[in-house]
C-alpha cells in the first residue's frame, strides 16, 4: 500500500499527484458540465478542496478515485449553489465542437456529440462508470439512487448511443427508482 | 433469465462476468451478438470520453460567461494559464517564470479591477497556508486568491500603490538568485529572492515597480507554522 507522507515531502508528493491527474479530472468535469470553462472552474475548486483535505488520503493508489469523487461533488455543489440554467444541448454541442474534434475520425466526433446530448441522468452515470471507473453501487451512493436504477440508466445511455452505429435500440422497459 | 433481462444487464455493464448471464448467452445467438456490439460500443465510448486536451490549449478560452460569477471566471483563467504554461515549464528557459507569471495574470484581468479591501480572515487564511503574513494596511490589499501556479497553490494578491495596482505572487517553490526585472506583453515586473522562495511583483504597463516592490517584500514575513 502506498501511503501519503507527512510534512513537506507529503506536500510535494501530493502536488505531483494533482499535476499528473489533472487532465483526467478536467475530462471528467467536462463531460458532467458540458462546458470547458465550467469544467476548469470545477476542477480548480476541487483541487483546492482536495489540497485542504490531503491528509485524509492515506493510500495514494486510490487518489484518482478520491479526486474524481471530489470533482463530481463540486460539480453538483455548483449547480445547487448557483442555480445555473439548464444547458441548451444544441448550443453546448456547437460551442464545444472544437474541443470534441480529434483528427479525422468523424465517427468518434459523432459519438462525442451524441454523448454530449444524452440527458444528465444518463450521461453522468455513464461517465462515472467508463471514465471514472466507478462501480454501479458507488454511482448509486453518489447519486442517491438504488443500484437497480443506476443499472437502468447505464443501459439506457448505451442503448441510445447504439443509433450512431445504425443499431436499433432495444426496448428500454419501465423506470426503476 | 430472458433476453430482455440479459440485454439490460449487458447494456448496463458490457464487461460484466455473470454465471447466469453466461448460461443464457450459451443458448442465445441474438444476445451474444448484442453483447459483442455493446462491448465494441463501450470501447468506443471510452475512446470518445478521453478527449484530446492538447486541442483545448490551442483554442482561445471562452471569456464571456454571463451565467457564472467573476470568481469562477478568474478560476478558469488560472487553470488555463497553468495549462498554457506547461510547454514553457517543461523546457525551462531562463525567462520561463516571467512568461508564466504574465500568462497567469492575462487570464485574471478581474483581479486588477477590484477596489474593495479583502476580507482579513481570507487574507490570513491564504497567507498562512504559504507560511507568511503581510504587514500592509488592509485597505491596500484588494484581491487575494489561492492560485494553481506551476504545480503548486500560491497566494496571489493585488496591492494598491502609488504606482497603481500591483500583482504580488508569493512563490514558495521558486527561487531566483538575485533580483530580476522583466517587461513582457505590456506588463512590467520584478522577481525578488525571499527567505522562502521568491516573490513576484508585477504592474500593468510601464509601471515603475522597484520601490513599491521593495516595500511590499519588506512587509512579508514568515509565519511560525
Amino acid at each position: 500500500m502506498i501511503e501519503s507522507r507527512p510534512g513537506k515531502a507529503g506536500q510535494e508528493t501530493f502536488s505531483r499527484l494533482l499535476q499528473a491527474l489533472r487532465p483526467d479530472l478536467v475530462r471528467f468535469a467536462f463531460w458532467l458540465a458540458r462546458d470547458r470553462s465550467i469544467a476548469e472552474d470545477v476542477v480548480l475548486e476541487a483541487m483546492l478542496r482536495a489540497w485542504r483535505a490531503r491528509t485524509e488520503l492515506k493510500d495514494l493508489t486510490v487518489a484518482r478515485h478520491w479526486l474524481l469523487t471530489i470533482v463530481r461533488r463540486e460539480h453538483a455543489r455548483l449547480y445547487e449553489r448557483k442555480r445555473l440554467p439548464t444547458v441548451d444541448v444544441e448550443e453546448a454541442v456547437a460551442r464545444e465542437d472544437l474541443a470534441l474534434a480529434d483528427s479525422q475520425d468523424s465517427e468518434l466526433l459523432d459519438l462525442r456529440r451524441a454523448i454530449l446530448k444524452l440527458p444528465d441522468e444518463y450521461r453522468e452515470p455513464l461517465v462515472m462508470q467508463v471514465l471514472g471507473g466507478f462501480s454501479a453501487a458507488e454511482i448509486a451512493r453518489e447519486m442517491n439512487l438504488s443500484t437497480a436504477a443506476v443499472l437502468t440508466r447505464l443501459f439506457r445511455a448505451r442503448n441510445r448511443l447504439r443509433e450512431i452505429y445504425g443499431q436499433v435500440p432495444v426496448d428500454e422497459g419501465e423506470d426503476v427508482i | 433469465m430472458n433476453c430482455s433481462e440479459a440485454q439490460r444487464l449487458i447494456g448496463a455493464e458490457p464487461e460484466r462476468a455473470d454465471a447466469v448471464l453466461e448460461t443464457h448467452l450459451s443458448g442465445c445467438e441474438d444476445c451474444r451478438r448484442f453483447r459483442s456490439e455493446m462491448q465494441a460500443l463501450n470501447t468506443d465510448i471510452h475512446r470518445a470520453l478521453n478527449l484530446p486536451l492538447a486541442a483545448w490549449r490551442q483554442q482561445t478560452p471562452p471569456m464571456q460567461r454571463s451565467r457564472v460569477a467573476p470568481r469562477w471566471a478568474m478560476a478558469a483563467g488560472v487553470l488555463l494559464a497553468f495549462v498554457s504554461g506547461l510547454v514553457f515549464w517543461a523546457v525551462q528557459p531562463k525567462d520561463a517564470l516571467a512568461t508564466d507569471l504574465v500568462t497567469h495574470m492575462t487570464h485574471e484581468p478581474q483581479s486588477w479591477q477590484d477596489t474593495t479591501p479583502v476580507d482579513r480572515a481570507a487574507l490570513v487564511d491564504i497567507l498562512s497556508a504559504a507560511g507568511v503574513r503581510i504587514d500592509l494596511p488592509e485597505n491596500e490589499i484588494t484581491y487575494v486568491r489561492h492560485c494553481w501556479f506551476r504545480g503548486h497553490f500560491v497566494p496571489h494578491l493585488v496591492v494598491r500603490t502609488s504606482q497603481g495596482p500591483l500583482t504580488v505572487m508569493i512563490l514558495e517553490h521558486e527561487s531566483v538568485a538575485s533580483t530580476q526585472r522583466f517587461s513582457k506583453d505590456g506588463y512590467t515586473g520584478v522577481l525578488l529572492p525571499a527567505e522562502n522562495g521568491a516573490i513576484a511583483v508585477v504592474g500593468l504597463g510601464p509601471a515603475i515597480v522597484d520601490e513599491p516592490a521593495r516595500r511590499i517584500v519588506r512587509a512579508i514575513h514568515p509565519r511560525v507554522r
